[in-house]
């Protein structure tokens, strides 16, 4: 099933290009269908997830290149289920969002679905090989999608998004290449087995810390954390909204995933000993995110550090997990990186929203800079109503998506490192400073009027915001029923840790 | 033991109603407005029912379900009923009833107003989920959600620039305080593993005694005071105490009823009710209990002596709320959960009265805010007049009406608490009457100074204002009737009878308006000026600009919070001159590896011969080189395919 739900946005982007000139409207629909088959077959796997059981389901395993030690091995846990989950919502709201596109438009739905095959790949495969094939891969579309069809500054944005996590990439090759030479196998849940029984630290020996610090490079710079974050700003903001929505709402997991398959199960002793460095990063990534964004003039760079800060929260709650304390009476770790996974869920879905209702302003005005616009809260009643839902999501208000992540995060955090989550709560503050701030200066006051007469929300635009809303609401409201598909894989995993 | 289940309902219809109503036509303004009040009814209806229950079982109710389960931990929401629960009920229900008849009237002609009733029931679920609520956390997203509907309606006129500002003041200054509430509750989550007040097993936070275990946990208080403290920080925002008082002055840029629901009656008492919930966590910590009483009289009287300076007459009445707020927390540090909470249900009914009322005048005086153009309404406006007057001395506590019942115990327990206290509150009482005596004469009495004719409003206005007074000056024989102070409070202490104090109780009310009589006498305000303006030292010109408080915090908070901001964006555009050095250097790097490497091979290996062959070969490979993306990724496609086909035609033949 996995294998049908990942190669479908490929064979439909084979399709695509041999499209005929003149038939752009079915281009379109058929790059809406084969986003929404991969949805229903995403649905069906959730229907058939088995909550009882912490280990992979669905696995398909097939041996490929055995010298090597390559195989085609996909699989889903409570890692990664909620993940392929937000792809496969994410993806047709893309081609939703994309719908009018003017201009190579074969070409745009094209790069679109290989980028989504990729991301599937990405998040479903567990031998290293075929894993790094596709975190390769999603990087080419995205060059092309940002070169081609971006904002005024895409050459400069696209160039350094590619270098800077093709850098990150060739650390991670190094660290498996390294791996296969001392454990003999690419495959990520021997390597898993390794760990468990500690056997890794020994087999690794010197290279142990070498092996770990090259593979948190290459997370590093894809999450991305401070300093290694310079190339997210500008790649957010130069690309066009629909693929801001998969960068920021999937493209960015990917670096947490990678924590939460490569590094938790393997190197357990690793994030022990590297914790309040590891949690001092995060910390300071998440400060800078939110008192950086209080200065932006544009829009999407705003959401950009944004987004910057509510990742660092992931990733914030994921390196507690090394700390322990006496006499709590929570389980902390079980609460990071709980907290992690559904904000992880959470950030996807309400950060892509951000970006797509920032893309709606840049289309009707053709500007994204805060200060042209100005009381739009009487124009654009819909808009502004969808836009504060989502802003107030993001800011963390509870029974909205943000707040009852964060609150994971928070409490887990708090338990083991009271000063790191005490100092975080500053970061809280300013985004929710700036978040309403930004509320102020658009919709609020009087209306600025070298603007055009813009239009409220058309059907098309609901009908891409009412997913995200809902989804907001039902995590916020009811977030035991996320929770449940990762607490199985999530206390067997944490087993490891004393 | 009867289930108490129902209590869900009563935050959950307010909530379903702000729904539905948030898909209403703007144009359903009666059937909004008819709905609303509807539904606060309801709720009312259940809140008796609580009431009745509450008052035949002793103990607290509870009931409580799992919100999450997270490691073998769950965290529990639920509801609970005691006396607390169900005298707040009755109170919110039943003002809000009637601010709610209010407002239908009072925003008549506005074109959103399907909207401000949707606010107002979203305001209504949070307030009353923040009383029912058993858990700490709800509690905590209920007190949220009511940040939220504020921010909303102080925002309700948004075209109206102060009133975006107010609204985000108000919003990010309570939140400051919030996060002191949060981590407070991540404390108490961290060494009980639970947020429940009561569970029916006596393992809830305020049962077990769990967290106050650990003694010496920070700078020699308990653990259970450590937690009270933050949960403290949490009301200071919420309940406008020094010093995170600054936005509900301004927060008076909302509607009025709204000035008189959230500002005066419900939201602003929240902090005050946390307090009052949770007060078994301050109990062990007379320290605690101190400083909350000495921050609660310097907010007493800090907002008094403000209020004296003010002209406009939603502005004298917030710090009067500030003031009365300081009041009941003096109230809670001193004596106990009902000394505050007695104080706070009274101030609701005469408080929503001076709002109303005041909304009543300004609307009678077509938006006229300021007192020095009003004069002599008294005749004009003789029903809404009355009404007032019937507030303002039960604000003052004048013998007899409802304030001076809850004023006197508070009196009493400062009294026996701490003499210099005690002090400091009479004093405050003297100048609450001095600025209400003021603010009266210069509103009622005199000759009018405006320009439109003033009216009396209509019939819907006025009917919940005249019953308001009627409770205004009579709900504290009611209130003693049903021994309200021994429902709130049953084991806890009570005060003593004391001569001195009753005394310096009629003396501070009574000689405040006598002096304030002849101080602000219709005669001398003629003039124009203050007849404080006089005061030297300019300290009148301090009061009339509030200290200059927020002057102050402009200055330092905010250029702190501004300098944070530029320091890191001017940090990100370094590391962004870095990147593009970086990327140049590799550029270059790149650059000089290829022609180095180029000058290399064709002076060593003779490589030009043979790119000149390939080169004459080319003209076949650069036919497809037609610089189309998409014509390169149709052969990339091709190509993929055809590796596929290889692929799996090698498999079969290998089968």
């Amino acid at each position: 099933m996995i294998s049908l739900l990942t190669f479908i946005p490929l064979i439909a982007a084979g399709w695509l290009l041999f499209i005929p000139k003149g038939y752009e409207r079915m281009a379109r629909w058929l790059a809406l269908g084969a986003t929404l088959i991969p949805l229903l077959i995403c649905l069906n796997l959730i229907k058939h997830f088995d909550f009882s059981a912490g280990g992979l389901q669905f696995v398909e395993k097939h041996s490929w290149i055995p010298n090597i030690g390559a195989e085609y091995f996909v699989g889903v846990d409570g890692f990664n289920i909620l993940m392929v989950l937000l792809i496969s919502i994410l993806a047709p709201l893309t081609i939703l969002a994309s719908w009018n596109i003017q201009e190579r438009q074969r070409t745009w739905f094209a790069l679109l679905h290989v980028e989504i095959f990729g991301l599937y790949g990405a998040f479903t495969a567990l031998n290293f090989v075929h894993w790094f094939i596709y975190w390769e891969l999603v990087l080419v579309p995205i060059f092309f999608l940002i070169k081609l069809f971006g904002n005024e500054d895409k050459n400069r944005a696209a160039l350094s998004f590619f270098i800077f996590t093709v850098l990150g990439s060739a650390f991670m090759l190094v660290a498996f290449l390294l791996l296969r030479v001392k454990t003999g196998t690419f495959d990520f849940m021997i390597l898993n087995g390794l760990a468990t029984s500690g056997k890794l630290p020994a087999i690794l020996g010197d290279w142990y810390p070498v092996v770990f610090f090259c593979i948190l490079l290459g997370l590093w710079v894809k999450v991305p954390l401070f300093p290694l974050h310079v190339w997210q700003a500008p790649a957010y903001t130069q690309a066009p909204s629909a693929v801001t929505m998969l960068l920021t709402g999937v493209l960015s997991k990917m670096g947490v995933y990678g924590f939460l398959r490569l590094v938790l199960p393997v190197f357990p002793e690793a994030l022990n000993t590297y914790a309040y460095p590891l949690l001092a990063v995060a910390l300071l990534t998440l400060l800078i995110g939110a008192f950086a964004a209080l200065q932006q003039k544009d829009i999407k760079t705003l959401f950009a550090y944004t987004s910057l800060n509510h990742v660092a929260y992931c990733l914030f709650g994921f390196f507690a997990v090394g700390l322990s304390a006496s006499g709590i009476a929570i389980p902390a770790r079980e609460l990071v990186i709980q907290g992690c996974i559904l904000q992880m869920f959470a950030h996807g879905l309400g950060a892509a929203g951000l970006f797509y209702m920032a893309g709606i302003l840049e289309e009707r005005s053709g500007s994204r800079r805060i200060a042209d616009f100005g009381g739009l809260g009487t124009t654009l009643p819909h808009f502004t109503a969808i836009f504060c839902i989502l802003i107030f999501s993001s800011l963390g208000l509870p029974f909205l998506a943000g707040f009852s992540a964060e609150f994971l995060i928070f409490s887990g955090v708090f338990a083991v490192a009271p000063v790191f989550a005490g100092i975080a709560t500053l970061g809280l503050l300013a985004t929710a400073y700036f978040l309403l701030s930004l509320i102020r200066k658009l919709f609020t006051g009087a209306e600025k009027s070298p603007l055009p007469i813009l239009s409220d929300m058309s059907q098309r635009e609901w009908l891409i915001a009412i997913p995200l809303i809902l989804m907001a609401f039902w995590i916020g409201c009811i977030p035991s029923q996320w929770l449940e598909f990762s607490r199985q894989t999530v206390q067997q995993t944490l087993t490891l840790f004393p | 033991m009867p289930s108490i289940t129902f209590l869900y309902w009563i935050p959950l219809l307010p909530l379903v109603m702000a729904g539905l109503l948030a898909f209403f036509k703007p144009n359903a303004k009666r059937v909004a407005s008819f709905l609303t009040v509807a539904t606060l009814l309801a709720c009312f209806f259940f809140s008796v029912k609580a009431y009745l229950i509450d008052i035949e079982i002793e103990k607290t109710l509870t009931h409580n379900f799992a919100w999450m389960h997270v490691g073998g931990k769950s965290i529990e929401f639920g509801v609970a009923l005691n006396s607390l629960t169900s005298s707040m009920l009755l109170m919110v229900c039943f003002v809000g009833s009637l601010i709610f008849i209010y407002a239908g009237s009072y925003m008549q002609d506005d074109e959103r107003k399907t909207r401000f009733f949707c606010y107002l029931n979203l305001f209504a679920a949070g307030m009353l989920g923040i009383i029912v609520s058993n858990s700490l956390l709800m509690l905590f997203m209920c007190w949220e959600i009511v940040g939220l509907a504020s921010y909303l309606l102080i925002g309700f006129w948004y075209h109206k620039p102060s009133a975006a500002a107010a609204a985000q003041k108000a919003f990010i200054t309570t939140r400051i305080g919030d996060m002191g509430f949060l981590i407070g509750i991540l404390l108490a989550f961290k060494y009980s593993g639970t947020l429940l007040f009561y569970t029916d097993g006596g393992t809830g936070l305020l049962q077990s005694g769990i967290l106050s275990a650990n003694t010496n946990y920070f700078c020699g208080l308990s653990l259970s005071a450590t937690v009270a403290l933050l949960l403290f920080i949490g009301a200071i925002g919420k309940s406008g105490q020094l010093p995170l008082h600054v936005w509900l002055p301004d927060a008076m840029e909302g509607p009025t009823p709204v000035s008189a629901l959230i500002h005066a009656a419900t939201m602003v008492a929240a902090g005050v009710f946390l307090v009052a919930r949770t007060f078994v966590l301050f109990e062990g910590s007379p320290c605690l209990l101190n400083g909350i009483a000495w921050l609660g009289s310097a907010t007493m009287l800090f907002a008094a002596v403000t209020a004296l300076g003010q002209y406009d007459i939603k502005r004298i009445l917030a710090y009067s709320t500030v003031s009365q707020l300081g009041f009941m927390m003096v109230g809670l540090g001193t004596g106990g959960v009902a000394f505050g909470m007695f104080h706070l249900l009274t101030h609701a009914f005469f408080k929503a009265l001076l709002f109303l009322g005041a909304g009543s005048l300004i609307h009678g005086c077509h938006h006229e805010q300021d007192i020095r153009k009003m004069g002599g309404l008294l005749r004009t406006m003789p029903l809404t007049g009355y009404a007032y007057l019937a507030g303002m001395l039960s604000l003052c506590a004048f013998p007899f009406t409802a304030g001076y019942f809850s004023k006197d115990m508070i009196l009493l327990g400062a009294w026996e608490h701490n003499k210099a206290i005690f002090a400091v509150v009479a004093f405050s009482s003297f100048l609450t009457a001095l600025y209400m005596t003021r603010q009266c004469l210069y509103v009622f009495f005199g000759n009018y100074r405006g320009h439109h004719h003033p009216h009396e409003s209509p019939f819907q206005m006025i009917l919940p204002i005249l019953i308001l007074a009627v409770f205004a000056i009579g709900g504290g024989f009611f209130a003693e009737n049903i021994h309200l102070f021994t429902f709130l409070n049953p084991v806890g202490k009570h005060a003593e009878h004391n001569q001195t104090v009753v005394f310096v109780s009629w003396g501070v009310a009574l000689g405040g308006m006598l002096i304030g009589y002849l101080f602000y006498h219709p005669i001398r305000l003629r003039s124009g000026k203050d007849p404080l303006a006089c005061l030297p030292f300019g300290i009148y010109k301090l009061m009339e600009n509030r200290f200059y408080i927020d002057e102050i915090y402009a200055f330092t908070v905010g250029n702190i919070w501004k300098a944070a901001g530029i320091v890191c964006y001017l940090f990100e555009e370094l590391l962004i001159v870095i990147k593009v050095i970086t990327e140049a250097l590799v550029n270059k790097l790149a650059r000089l590896c290829a022609n180095f490497g180029d000058n290399t091979l064709i002076v060593n290996y003779g490589f030009d011969n043979t790119c000149e062959m390939i080169k004459r070969r080319a003209h076949l490979v650069t036919a497809i080189q037609t610089g189309q993306v998409a014509a390169y990724l149709r052969i990339t496609t091709l190509g993929a395919l055809l590796f596929v086909l290889t692929f799996w035609i090698l498999l079969k033949i290998k089968i």
